[in-house]
């Protein structure tokens, strides 16, 4: 019986969705092995630490299979998160993790240098040292797009979820930062309310006041507009925009790498265009990413 | 009135005064600026390095033991092809209370901020089926257009299972079981309604930029039937590919 319901109301939607999706498939099965290819420019480096661990996948919990000693040459070919794939001489590929990577050489040696390790080590030559000049050692690898916690990233985005006065609400936000202590927000909610929707847009500042605290306190303050769409006519004006604008503080915390979690009080004053405007508190939680 | 302005006031510049006495120029502190070419410097033949070799001059005339040649390394940045983000459709089914099995359309975007956790954003849409209060009674009590259920959902996962599957003898594809939960809203019937949603999935990794995933998930929301408020159980079940870049 329900099988029967639901195939009555299927073709309707599904014209429309399949033929988006068929779209989409085709076109992203069909143009992107010509895209990574084109991307999949490797990077030779020299292994100076003892030797690198080959996982067989991005993450601490897969298995090592294989071992490069140090002196060998390796290609890098791709990060995801912390994880480099790298290939070996003999083509064995794997995920390498970074701190792993930080001490390697860009390039290949000269045949006759030995490596800085080798030269600390080696007991000194009879000829004059002033004389000799060792030939410059390669430079290190460093992958700008690699972020550390403590490094100077610029961006971020959260995700946070409460209640604005009775009300559900969502938030979503982006944010670029300025210097250590101040950023620009980019902001969008959704309230989803008893009478009326919104959806608002938000642009303000926030400023981390000690962000170097562990648990660090910040105080916002910005504008934006809403728009409002009431769920019945009969007791509430048409769809509409109206501005608003807030005042609030917060508190964050780097919960795991580059993940932090976030706890947030906003008073919003909606400007209604009447002598009433109107007061709405909000209190979220949630978390942000740098990236 | 007033006293809200006051605070609004008072506060932009507490912000404002404390946040800008830092500020830099955006300019002078890029991010790809800090990682510039460092030369490398000269081999240090200077004083330092003389020290040790008049040392042990001084102890017998022979010849320095030790040479410590200390060079410090250049660093290059080298912008590695990162593939953190993640973006594919799906397909499957959602089980919506009192409203019977449709199917469900849906596409996502994930980005993957460590190797534990991946964010990911949501959008899926299905046509409901009739009550059962419809079937029996063939009173109708939503239009076609009211029928219509679509979703978005703003979450977080955590890579819990590592794993691999095994083709044969020769080939091993990785795999991952991970547990989802987000937030979101569903519009149906004109109306917008809270969700969260809790679930699990499963990713196999065909190479190292296409995946195949399947999830399944149960998205919570007051029932819109009746009005009573209950709480209203929508099981999806749902695979899709997805593509890294």
């Amino acid at each position: 019986m329900a099988r029967t319901a639901s195939a009555d109301t299927l073709p309707r939607c599904a014209s429309q969705w399949v033929r988006g999706w068929l779209v989409a498939v085709f076109a992203v099965t069909g143009l992107w092995p010509l895209v990574s290819s084109a991307r999949d420019a490797a990077t030779p480096v020299t292994v100076t630490d003892p030797f690198l661990e080959l996982h067989t996948g991005p993450g601490r919990g897969y298995p090592v299979t294989q071992v490069v000693p140090r002196g060998e040459i390796v290609e890098i070919h791709k990060r995801h998160t912390d994880w480099y794939l790298v290939r070996d001489d003999h083509r064995h590929e794997g995920w390498v993790h970074h701190r792993q990577l930080v001490n390697t050489l860009l390039g290949t040696p000269p045949a006759a240098a030995p490596s800085p390790t080798d030269r600390a080590t080696a007991p000194a030559r009879s000829d004059s040292p002033t004389t000799e000049q060792p030939p410059p050692p390669a430079p290190t690898f460093s992958d700008p797009g690699y972020l550390d916690d403590d490094s100077e990233h610029r961006l971020e985005a959260g995700i946070t979820t409460g209640r604005n006065g009775a009300e559900n609400v969502i938030r979503i936000s982006g944010a670029y930062l300025l210097n250590d202590s101040l950023s620009a927000d980019l902001a969008f909610s959704h309230v989803m309310g008893r009478s009326v929707n919104k959806a608002t847009a938000l642009f303000g500042l926030t400023h981390h006041i000690h962000p170097e605290w562990r648990v660090s306190p910040y105080v916002s303050l910005g504008v934006g507009a809403v728009y409002l769409r009431p769920k019945t006519r009969a007791l509430e004006p048409g769809e509409r925009i109206s501005q608003t604008g807030y005042v609030g503080l917060g508190l964050q915390t780097l919960f795991a790498r580059r993940f932090m979690l976030r706890a947030d009080y906003r008073s919003f004053m909606a400007f209604s265009g009447h002598s009433d405007n109107q007061e709405v508190n909000e209190w979220t939680v949630g978390f942000a990413f740098f990236f | 009135m007033d006293r809200w302005l006051r605070v609004l006031l008072l506060s932009g510049l507490c912000a404002l005064a404390t946040g800008c006495a830092s500020l830099h120029l955006p300019s002078f502190h890029l991010p790809f600026m800090k990682d510039q070419v460092v030369e490398t410097p000269e081999p240090l033949d200077g004083p330092e390095t003389a020290l040790p070799t008049e040392a042990t001059n001084a102890e017998g005339g022979t010849p320095a033991v030790i040479h410590p040649v200390v060079q410090r390394t250049a660093v290059r940045p080298i912008q590695i092809d990162s593939q953190d983000f993640e973006v594919g459709p799906y397909v499957g089914v959602i089980s919506i209370q009192d409203f019977g099995v449709t199917a469900l359309y849906g596409a996502r975007a994930a980005y993957h901020i460590s190797e534990d956790f991946f964010a990911e954003a949501s959008i899926g849409h299905t046509t409901t089926g009739r009550t059962s209060y419809e079937r029996l009674t063939g009173v109708a009590l939503y239009t076609p257009q009211q029928r219509d259920f679509t979703y978005y959902d703003l979450g977080l996962s955590y890579n819990l299972l590592p794993g691999e599957i095994f083709l044969g003898r020769r080939r091993a594809l990785n795999s991952m079981l991970y547990l989802s939960g987000g937030v979101g809203a569903v519009r149906f019937a004109n109306d917008d309604r809270f969700s969260v949603s809790v679930g699990a999935g499963y990713r196999v990794m065909l190479n190292n930029w296409l995946s195949v995933r399947a999830d399944l998930r149960d998205r919570v929301m007051k029932s819109p039937i009746g009005g009573l408020g209950r709480p209203a159980h929508n099981v999806e079940s749902y695979v899709g590919f997805t593509v890294f870049f």
